[in-house]
């Protein structure tokens, strides 16, 4: 060892160097970390702030109410632009916002909408019929947004200041729940549309997709494009502010799962996302006491109604998958019960149709196809020579990681399917790619998909059984539908006796089934797979798996 | 050869060759070796705690982490060598050309490998996969080599050009003896011992590499047993189950450590002048 | 030293321009109809129409050469296209998202320095003592382990297990955020907090920037740790260092002034070099962490077939990595008193 035995050793002051170098590193960060937990927001404190903090996984990237298109954009608009009517609390029944009332005529076919008096944009100006007739008129204009949402939808007339009036093609009772939609009519200022552009085909407004120009409790503090949104109080918003509110909610874009759970779990955020496979490892800590948090799963003892589904979208126009028989082959091959037991860790139920439960039609007591490896190979067997000689070749089954059945039930799936002599290969796509191949034609023959309800009526649910659904005018995916289909979902949906609809569309849910014309999967008890974790000290936060206002009402109480 | 005994007297390079010995084994022999196959199991497994039936335990998939980390050695060393095969080759042909060949040529291909080394690998290789759409590991393996040539040009070049230059070539070329010859017979030797040590070097790094890119989401299938894409998927479950995501980790870095263990040693045996001791 | 300079100058723009070409060619030489990607993704109906009009504002159908010169003509002028992705131009993308990773990777290499030229001093100093076997482990692992696994096993031991680090995902906390917002002066978060004075955001910012910062700089530490040691182990036992002992130089001084100087050249050379690994590092730190930088914007690009974000961004890469070899070619030429007056 190289030493001269100085007194004062050199070495002491390396060492001592190298303490402080090397120490330094982390105790910068240690440091910081304890002086920010000094400075920062405790427990007690976060409990009785103003400030919501929300962690979850969606990235907005288009706020134009009448060009957004996904739930991720649209769930931020709810809060940004008050609509004619909402859904309260818990209820899938529309009730007057802006409107004061409506009435319908025309057997149906006409909605008179009176507006509340007195309610004027965040920009000042005042709300008038005008404005809410150029605000849907702009969605059909520019033809970027939802338009199957408005198929319904002739025109709007203007009667008074006061007064708006819709005039539809046939009867159509889920109207007044449409309008509640945020892509449908999210009232716009016409001024302020019109002084950044005006109306443009096929062009998405770009003051409009990162400003509001809206009636709403909340206005965009500050917008970090993949990080955040920061909402803050309106103080004109015409509904008040008495009582118990929140100043400002932070929704934090949070994509991974793990960081999503450890940040709930030391009370860093106060409502998180949480998916399937972590809820009982978190129910489980809750139930011991160690975690003030709650899980938004029942409601009067039952289920959450989730409104969405989950399923395999096999192409009925393309071989192989045109062939029914390969199709009930595919279908008999898919383990639905251990995929939603033990990935879904048993929070969903079998999807039993197009319709899910909790709206009219939904038929609970049509047999469900069985995963059964005999039957898919007779199935198969069965398929015609050209069938067989596309299928000898392979399928692909594409998904996007994490959307809906995951990697977990794919390899499943393709592990049974290979006990069978079937040859499944796997792609992973992301969701940017997905929506491209689902808006394209032909189409590929085996994608995954999930529905997530824009509106609690039947005519919502059965879009995968409708041909002008499909693209390239629609969004499906699967291309399912038919002559019979058509006039079914027609039949239904301008049919206004509740008895009849429920007849026409068992009929049409069974017939859509009988050809197996998708592989449904399940109906998760959470919307898009996800729960809504909340702490214990956040309240009025009122689930709905529909679009609407979620955080008006909120408030934190220690 | 007598050099050669020295660093096979360091315990640290032999623990670096022991383990690349077993890696090799355990590539070569996996199936005899693993418990379970790599995909052997289901949803009804899913999530065992490391315990007497699975030693790791398992996966989302109910898949033995313990088999597929021994089978996850196969696409790590075999992706790894392809990737020097490739590397090697085309780089010191390159090299030879570029230090050998006189004038506009010469800088020409100089200049082209400044141009791949101004690269990044993983950076290039993740804009190859994008632009070939392909997220298999072949398009890694080729993805990855398009950049990794570049070094050993620059080696075998900076060597050509010294030797080039020396007495016995000059003494070789004027009997007559053809350029080929020359270059395979007096330059290529002694470019050769430079060129192992990096490759020794290299195969942690293109280990890393690859594992990173598996990570990110370019390389191996679903299902496939890898251990960059073993650690991506495990992620979103590491609070409660920990092992899906320590264990391909582990496996990541002895492997990585054993071949710079195995490199000292390699460049303390052919290189005395590279010496850190 | 002048023609030296030009030389080099000259190299750079060569060099940059070929990692341009390359990085165009790859990809515009592919089999695909990436057309209709983007058009479904930005939420058109994919209509034939569409997909036309996609491929003409991308010049898809035009010979390649006219394509390079559209690009050429494009990355000049600073338009770096808009990305059929996200519908927003890339530059301003890449604009916004490139001081967070400046400030990453500088703190990394700080941390990197900080940490490991002492280590590299007391090792070669103590060769061969347990100090000396332990930072031979620290740079094993540092040099082996996967930046990713590492990261992630930090999260959860440093933030959740032990509760130091503040809660990872992005540089700032939102409670933060909402009581000490940081005014934007040059758009990195530190230097801005730390220059008006905000010292709860400071704080903060620090914390959040702990646990990325010793992730990407773990390799560094084992590299440069090494290449110090290796340096200083040379030069200790140079003839001047000899010389200077034998004078009476106290021992300090001949570390200090003698050996530490010239052992730096490599040293240098080292920081220099590493600008690579800090891009590379940089890209999984940041997914590990979801911190807003270029590495992630990247990955997100190439996940989603975005071609002109990916070329943007690996031209950028090409460019950064060339200047900071130029800038270490340069300071090692300042350093070495034969280059400098040779």
């Amino acid at each position: 060892m190289d030493t001269h035995g100085r007194r004062l050793s050199r070495r002491d002051l390396l060492r001592g160097t190298v303490a402080a170098g090397a120490g330094g590193a982390l105790g910068i960060g240690a440091g910081a970390g304890w002086l920010s937990r000094e400075a920062g927001v405790a427990t007690a404190q976060r409990a009785t702030s103003g400030t919501l903090q929300v962690a979850w996984d969606q990235v907005q990237d288009n706020l134009d109410p009448q060009t957004a298109r996904g739930n991720r954009n649209w769930w931020v608009l709810t809060e940004l632009y008050d609509t004619l009517t909402y859904l309260p609390g818990y209820s899938l029944e529309a009730k007057p916002l802006l409107a004061e009332s409506w009435a319908v005529t025309g057997n149906g076919t006409v909605y008179t909408f009176k507006l509340r008096r007195g309610i004027k944009f965040t920009t000042g100006s005042d709300l008038t019929a005008e404005a809410v007739k150029y605000s849907i008129d702009r969605m059909q204009a520019t033809k970027l947004g939802p338009l199957f949402l408005t198929v319904a939808f002739d025109r709007a007339e203007v009667v008074d200041r006061g007064t708006v009036r819709f005039v539809l093609k046939y009867p159509y009772a889920a109207w007044p729940v449409i309008l509640s939609h945020p892509a449908v009519c999210s009232i716009v200022d016409p001024k302020v549309v019109e002084s950044h552009g005006g109306v443009q085909e096929r062009k998405r407004n770009d003051y409009l997709s990162a400003n509001t120009a809206g009636i709403s409790p909340w206005l965009i503090d500050r917008w970090d494009q993949g990080q955040r949104i920061v909402l803050v109080r309106n103080p004109q918003y015409w509904r008040g502010w008495n009582g118990q509110h929140l100043n400002r909610v932070v929704l934090e874009t949070v994509p991974e799962q793990e960081t999503r759970l450890l940040r709930l779990e030391k009370g860093d955020v106060d409502i998180a996302t949480v998916n399937a496979a972590n809820l009982p490892g978190l129910e489980q800590r809750i139930a011991r006491g160690r975690l003030p948090v709650a899980i938004e799963k029942t409601k009067n003892g039952q289920a959450l109604l989730s409104l969405s589904t989950m399923q395999i979208n096999m192409n009925n126009k393309i071989l192989p998958t045109s062939d029914v028989n390969v199709r009930k082959g595919l279908s008999h091959a898919f383990n639905y019960n251990l995929f939603i037991g033990k990935v879904l860790n048993g929070y969903a139920v079998r999807m039993a149709g197009m319709i899910p439960r909790g709206i009219l039609g939904h038929v609970a007591d049509y047999p469900l196809v069985d995963f059964d490896l005999n039957k898919a190979k007779q199935a198969f067997d069965a398929a015609a020579p050209a069938a067989k000689a596309e299928l000898a070749k392979g399928l692909t089954f594409r998904y996007v990681p994490g959307y809906v059945l995951g990697q977990e039930g794919a390899l499943m799936w393709q592990q049974d399917l290979a006990k069978i002599g079937i040859r499944l290969s796997l792609q992973e796509i992301d969701q940017a790619t997905l929506s491209g191949m689902q808006t394209s034609v032909p189409g590929v023959p085996l994608i995954e998909g999930r529905w997530v309800g824009d509106f609690p009526d039947p005519d919502n649910f059965v879009t995968a059984a409708r041909p002008d659904y499909w693209p390239p005018n629609g969004f499906g995916a699967a291309f399912a539908g038919d002559a019979r289909t058509d006039s079914l979902v027609q039949r239904g949906r301008m049919e206004q006796d509740p008895a009849r609809r429920r007849a026409i569309y068992r009929d049409l849910e069974v017939y859509f089934r009988d050809q197996y014309p998708i592989i449904m999967v399940a109906e998760p008890s959470g919307v898009l797979n996800e729960w809504n974790a909340r702490a214990n000290w956040v309240a009025g936060f009122e689930f709905n798996p529909m679009f609407h206002p979620l955080y008006y009402n909120a408030f934190k109480q220690g | 050869m007598a050099e050669l005994a020295r660093p096979l007297r360091n315990p640290l390079v032999l623990f670096g060759g022991a383990v690349i010995a077993a890696l090799f084994l355990v590539a070569a022999l996996a199936p005899v070796l693993a418990p379970y196959g790599p995909q052997a199991g289901s949803l009804l497994d899913r999530f065992q705690a490391p315990g007497p039936r699975h030693w790791f335990g398992t996966d989302s998939s109910g898949f033995d982490v313990f088999s597929r980390v021994l089978y996850g050695a196969r696409p790590a060393i075999g992706s790894g060598l392809i990737v020097l095969a490739i590397s090697t080759s085309v780089g010191t042909a390159v090299g030879l050309a570029a230090g050998y060949g006189a004038g506009a040529w010469g800088e020409v291909l100089l200049r082209t490998t400044d141009v791949f080394l101004a690269f990044p690998g993983l950076l290039l290789a993740m804009a190859v996969v994008a632009a070939v759409q392909q997220r298999t590991l072949w398009a890694i393996v080729v993805a990855i080599s398009i950049r990794w040539w570049a070094p050993y040009a620059r080696i075998v070049t900076a060597q050509t050009l010294s030797i080039r230059e020396r007495e016995y070539v000059e003494a070789a070329r004027s009997i007559g003896a053809r350029h080929l010859r020359v270059l395979v017979s007096h330059i290529l030797p002694n470019a050769l011992s430079p060129i192992i040590v990096q490759a020794t070097l290299d195969l942690g790094a293109i280990i890393l590499t690859t594992a990173a890119l598996s990570f990110i989401g370019f390389g191996a299938e679903p299902g496939a047993p890898d251990w960059g894409r073993m650690v991506a998927d495990g992620r979103q479950y590491m609070r409660d189950q920990w092992w899906v995501v320590l264990f391909p980790g582990l496996a990541i870095f002895f492997a990585v450590a054993a071949f710079n263990l195995a490199g000292d040693g390699a460049r303390d045996a052919f290189d005395p002048r590279l010496r850190s001791e | 030293m002048i023609a030296y300079l030009t030389r080099r100058l000259a190299m750079l723009v060569v060099v940059v321009f070929g990692a341009m070409t390359v990085t165009f060619v790859i990809a515009r030489v592919i089999p695909t109809n990436v057309a209709q990607i983007w058009a479904g993704v930005q939420g058109f109906k994919v209509t034939p129409d569409v997909i036309a009009l996609v491929k003409r504002e991308y010049h898809l159908d035009d010979p390649l050469l006219v394509q390079y010169g559209y690009y050429l003509r494009d990355v000049a002028s600073g338009r770096w296209g808009t990305s059929p992705v996200t519908g927003r131009p890339v530059a301003a993308d890449i604009l916004a998202y490139l001081p967070n990773t400046v400030e990453l990777a500088a703190a990394g290499l700080a941390l990197a320095v900080i940490v490991s030229v002492p280590i590299g001093i007391v090792a070669a100093r103590a060769r061969n003592s347990p100090l000396d076997h332990l930072s031979r482990a620290l740079a094993l692992v540092g040099v082996a382990a996967p930046t990713f696994w590492v990261g992630l096993l930090l999260q959860l031991v440093f933030y959740y297990m032990l509760g130091w680090a503040r809660d990872p995902g992005g540089m700032l906390s939102s409670s933060v955020l909402a009581t000490a917002p940081v005014r934007h002066v040059t758009g990195m978060l530190v230097l801005d907090a730390a220059m008006t004075g905000n010292g709860a955001a400071l704080a903060d910012t620090l914390n959040h920037l702990a646990l990325p910062a010793v992730s990407l700089a773990l390799p560094l530490v084992a590299l440069v740790s090494r290449m110090t040691r290796a340096s200083m182990l040379e030069v200790l036992h140079q003839d001047y260092v000899r010389t200077a002992r034998a004078k009476g130089v106290p021992e300090w001084r001949v570390t200090w002034r003698h050996a530490l100087r010239n052992a730096m050249l490599p040293t240098v050379t080292v920081l220099g070099l590493s600008t690579g690994w800090l891009l590379t590092g940089s890209v999984v730190t940041e997914l590990i962490f979801y911190w807003p930088g270029v590495g992630r914007y990247a990955v997100g690009a190439v996940t989603s077939f975005d071609f002109p974000a990916v070329t943007a961004y690996t031209a950028l890469a090409a460019v950064i990595f060339s200047l900071a070899n130029l800038l270490t070619d340069l300071t090692y030429a300042y350093l070495d008193p034969r280059i400098r007056f040779g």
